[in-house]
């Protein structure tokens, strides 16, 4: 799968980067072209923004805790009905960096963010953007699966409906569990209970549960943050087929630790990482997915994937 | 290899802790025995059913016969309670969302602890301030409602029918939902901060608002702990006496208006059994035993309530109440194994959605979303205001009326003979107090952490020991919910009618049958906390049990025994109930503890219902003033010493 698109050349509201992973770690997961990966740096633009093929865009984002910086300066751009992965050492920011994408990030005290996130052409961060309606259209999976464990599972998926929407009826309800639930790849296995508590599917069901209930919300961009660090292998495997099927409608940001999963399930990677202890993460490369693992540019991210550190 | 003398020492050891929680639930067996065998006259004339569903209470009639039924009381409990947790449950939800959720983080703990400090005031103190303040000021509101809705009647019973009384139904349970309200409060905080962050997240991410994520993540999840901390609540106004006494008018009326007056268990013992004998003493004591079976009812209840909330976890856990509640782990054993065969992708998601979302704007979050959140939120700043409001009230009531009563001399002298008089002080009331705290302290904490220490050493889970533990942990429950009113009529009948007087040393011991259960509880609870790794490591290097306790486990667990007992004296210090018909009180100085003694709450209480004069009345503000510096700065140093006290965690 890949989208044709043709890279815009010049952009005048967003300077882009020179670059790939040089100074300050600025980079772009740019490479939207089909055939041949254009010079990164130079995606963004209006003309991708304007028809829809850039849904998600940051520029210089650093996130801090306090006076801790955790990460710094990372511009990245998330083309349309791709999966790209964030991939790093622990502690290198990069769940950081992804809550900061549906401004999750702000809910931890003395959390706080500069630079900016581009949802299509508008600043999550911009004065009059409400988190409400970010968080609703930035869907986002959390490491450990946390469905409602008191409500059914028909309610888990209604749950982000009923806040949103004005009235659903009956039929449309169920129309609307089903066909997430199918989208899951949960139906078969729950169809003859949607209405038992959610507590009690298995910890592989209730992740596939929660991607359901995000996805039912019909956000533009659905980040998952390690989605799958507390599952079994076979419960792993669900979700990555889960993700390879679901890219084709939404786009997806996962950050993981586990770089095989990277690998299998991305188009783009994003490696970030820090220098030093105290120093925050920064974005060292991206590209292609196959690029990224079987030709890096960079040494340390050579370093990283071949195991060789972190 | 253990020698021979170590293990006699052991056994030695066993014995003796066995010994003194047995001694203390013999004593109080005792008590408790001489109690029922005065009811023995009630069941024999009127039968239970007859006692508990007679209508009428005449103990002195002009003409013809002296009656005794229970139900006017029992209606009056039950309607006092029913009107303070309607006030009570949800302006507590409110606190705790506010002191949870609402307030900006750096605000949450300074206001949760200054509701917190409604608890450490008297209930002697309320009824002060209920007569003294609310009543006038409540009446004309009160009065225009029995005005305007006289005329309603459910079923025949006019609710709302005047005239208006000085004590009545609402006022009452008014005062008393302020009262419970703390209670209620702590403990859904305490089960609301155990959300996990991930349940908050979730709802946050789906987009939902402030109050939509509490809606959805933290009320579902709470929610046995609120049902179990408002039934909780429950047993305290059930057992709450001397605000009741204070403010209620004593008159055993059933169906009557909610402005006039009534009469509870709790308080007509309180204001009859000192003049009783014969057949009314057997009838009051029937009522407490009436009492003591609802409140026991009740607190199982709550008990039952709130281990519903935290199934899955140990038994042995359900005992250390509410703090702990948590819903079954997500992966508790039992579920489903998702083993269904891998791959069969799944079926395409298909978004049905056209239009772009918008997230900036006022369309972003619909109208109707933003006015309930707002609502919601109004709900929650109001009910804090509910909380905030009437401790404001009581403390500025207190400051202003009672610091110009504390002149040095108001510590040296006695309360004047003439009320009109503002000349005198609390001399004999402090010092009483004092004698009262120290006979509680050293009955009840040496019996307090010997029995936890005989109930968290006997580790076999099976056999007579473990069985006697087990027996004397629900001993030690029960006692927690029996109401003070009970334990001063207990100690009236068992220790002052036997004895054929009055003393200093009855109070002392009234006041550490309160003290008691809650020394037992924190020191358990220290003594379960102090890890197993470090008296298995002492045990590994030989040592006997007494040893591992004595240098391991106590020096661990001893801040927090030392916490468990200043609260308990908190607890005890401010009690009223209690003291009435065992220390009785005494207008004189005196450090008899064969006498009758005056106490600080007693002097408040009978400032309050006598004549009230400005001079009595700035007495007794005065008085509580001292109560509440004692109760406080007791409760001040076990909240530092707690601190501390937390052994590491293995």
């Amino acid at each position: 799968m890949t989208d044709h698109v043709t890279t815009v050349e010049g952009t005048p509201d967003v300077p882009a980067p020179p670059g790939t992973g040089v100074g300050g770690g600025r980079a772009s997961a740019g490479p939207t072209a089909s055939a041949t990966p254009s010079p990164a740096g130079t995606s963004g633009g209006p003309g991708l923004v304007a028809s829809g093929l850039l849904p998600m865009y940051t520029r210089d984002l650093s996130a801090f805790f306090g006076s801790h910086k955790a990460i710094e300066n990372v511009t990245l751009d998330f083309p349309r009905n791709t999966v790209t992965a964030i991939i790093g050492p622990s502690g290198c920011g990069k769940s950081t960096y992804l809550r900061c994408l549906n401004r999750m990030h702000e809910m931890v005290p003395h959390a706080r963010c500069t630079g900016s996130v581009y949802l299509r052409d508008t600043d999550i961060y911009g004065k009059d953007a409400d988190p409400v309606a970010v968080r609703r259209a930035v869907g986002m999976v959390f490491q450990r699966p946390n469905p409602f464990p008191t409500k059914s599972i028909a309610d888990n998926i209604l749950a982000g409906p009923r806040f949103t929407r004005a009235k659903l009826d009956k039929a449309q309800r169920e129309d609307l569990v089903e066909r997430t639930l199918r989208g899951a790849g949960l139906w078969d296995e729950v169809k003859n209970r949607l209405q038992a508590q959610a507590g009690g599917l298995s910890g592989g069901q209730q992740q596939r549960l929660c991607i359901a209930r995000a996805l039912a919300e019909e956000p533009d961009v659905l980040l998952m943050d390690e989605p799958c660090s507390a599952l079994d292998p076979q419960s792993t495997m669900r979700i990555e087929d889960l993700i390879r099927s679901i890219k084709d409608r939404v786009t997806i940001v996962i950050v993981t630790h586990n770089m095989q999963q990277a690998a299998r399930v991305s188009d783009f990677t994003a490696f970030i990482t820090i220098a030093n202890e105290g120093e925050p993460g920064r974005l060292i490369e991206t590209g292609f997915t196959k690029d990224v693992f079987g030709n890096p540019q960079q040494e340390r991210t050579e370093a990283y994937v071949s195991g060789r550190f972190g | 290899m253990r020698s021979r003398g170590s293990r006699a020492a052991d056994r030695a050891y066993l014995i003796f802790a066995s010994a003194v929680a047995l001694i203390a639930v013999v004593a109080v067996g005792y008590l408790l025995w001489k109690t029922i065998e005065q009811t023995g006259e009630t069941w024999s004339t009127y039968g239970i059913i007859g006692f508990v569903t007679g209508t009428e209470w005449v103990p002195t009639p002009a003409v013809g016969e002296a009656l005794f039924g229970a139900l006017p009381f029992i209606y009056g409990t039950l309607m006092t309670s029913f009107i303070a947790l309607l006030i009570a449950v949800p302006t507590s939800i409110g606190i705790a969302l506010a002191t949870t959720v609402f307030l900006p983080r750096r605000w949450r703990r300074p206001v949760g602890g200054f509701i917190n400090l409604l608890a450490a005031v008297p209930s002697v103190i309320f009824g002060l301030w209920g007569i003294t303040v609310l009543v006038p000021f409540l009446r004309p509101a009160l009065d225009w409602v029995s005005e305007t809705f006289g005329g309603i009647s459910i079923f025949g019973w006019h609710l709302f029918e005047g005239p208006v009384t000085a004590g009545s139904f609402f006022v009452t349970g008014l005062v008393l939902g302020i009262m419970v309200l703390p209670v209620i409060t702590a403990i859904i905080r305490e089960v609301l901060l155990t959300v996990p962050r991930e349940q908050q997240e979730a709802a946050y991410a789906l987009g939902a608002t402030r109050w939509e994520m509490v809606k959805h993540s933290m009320l579902p999840w709470a929610r046995s702990g609120i049902v179990g901390a408002s039934v909780l609540g429950l047993g305290r106004a059930v057992g709450e006496t001397i605000a009741i006494a204070m403010l209620l008018g004593n008159a055993p009326n059933i169906f009557s208006s909610i402005l006039g007056p009534g009469s509870t268990l709790a308080s007509v013992i309180a204001l009859e059994t000192n003049e009783a004998n014969g057949m009314q003493l057997s009838a009051l004591t029937s009522l407490a035993v009436v009492l003591f079976v609802i409140a026991f009812l009740v607190n199982v209840g709550a008990r039952l309530l709130v281990s519903r909330g935290a199934r899955g976890s140990g038994g042995a856990r359900l005992r250390r109440v509410l703090v702990r509640v948590r819903r079954r782990p997500a992966n508790a054993p039992g579920v489903p194994v998702d083993d269904s065969p891998v791959g069969g992708s799944a079926d395409i998601w298909v978004p049905t959605r056209s239009a772009p979302l918008t997230i900036t704007g006022s369309g972003a979050v619909s109208t109707s979303r933003r006015v309930r959140s707002r609502m919601a939120e109004g709900f929650i700043w109001g009910s804090l205001a509910l909380g905030v409001v009437p401790l404001v009230l009581v403390m500025w009531e207190m400051v202003s009326m009672g610091l110009p009563a504390l002149a040095p001399s108001f510590f040296t002298s006695l309360p004047p003979l003439d009320p009109m008089s503002y000349d005198g002080g609390i001399s004999n009331a402090l010092v009483g107090t004092l004698i009262l705290m120290g006979i509680a302290t050293v009955i009840a904490a040496p019996l307090g952490v010997l029995t936890a220490l005989f109930i968290s050493d006997v580790t076999r889970p099976t056999g007579w020991q473990a069985r006697i533990a087990r027996g004397v942990g629900f001993f030690v429950d029960v006692l927690l919910g029996i109401p003070s009113i009970v334990v001063g009529l207990i100690v009236y009948l068992g220790i002052v009618v036997t004895q054929q007087h009055f003393s200093a040393l009855a109070g002392g011991i009234a006041l550490a049958i309160i003290m008691f259960p809650i020394v037992v509880r924190a020191a358990d609870e220290m003594l379960r906390l102090v890890p197993q790794g470090q008296k298995e490591a002492a045990q590994a290097l030989g040592a006997p049990k007494w040893r591992v306790t004595w240098s391991i486990v106590l020096p661990a667990a001893g801040p927090g025994i030392l916490t468990g007992i200043l609260l308990g004296l908190a607890r005890a210090s401010g009690e009223t109930a209690p003291l009435l018909f065992t220390s009785l009180g005494n207008q004189f100085f005196s450090t008899d503890i064969n006498e009758p003694i005056a106490a600080i709450p007693q002097l408040i209480y009978n400032n309050t219902i006598q004549v009230q004069t400005p001079a009595s009345l700035q007495l007794a503000w005065g008085a509580a003033l001292v109560l509440v510096a004692i109760i406080l700065f007791l409760n001040l140093a076990a909240a530092l010493l707690s601190r501390r006290a937390r052994p590491a965690e293995g």
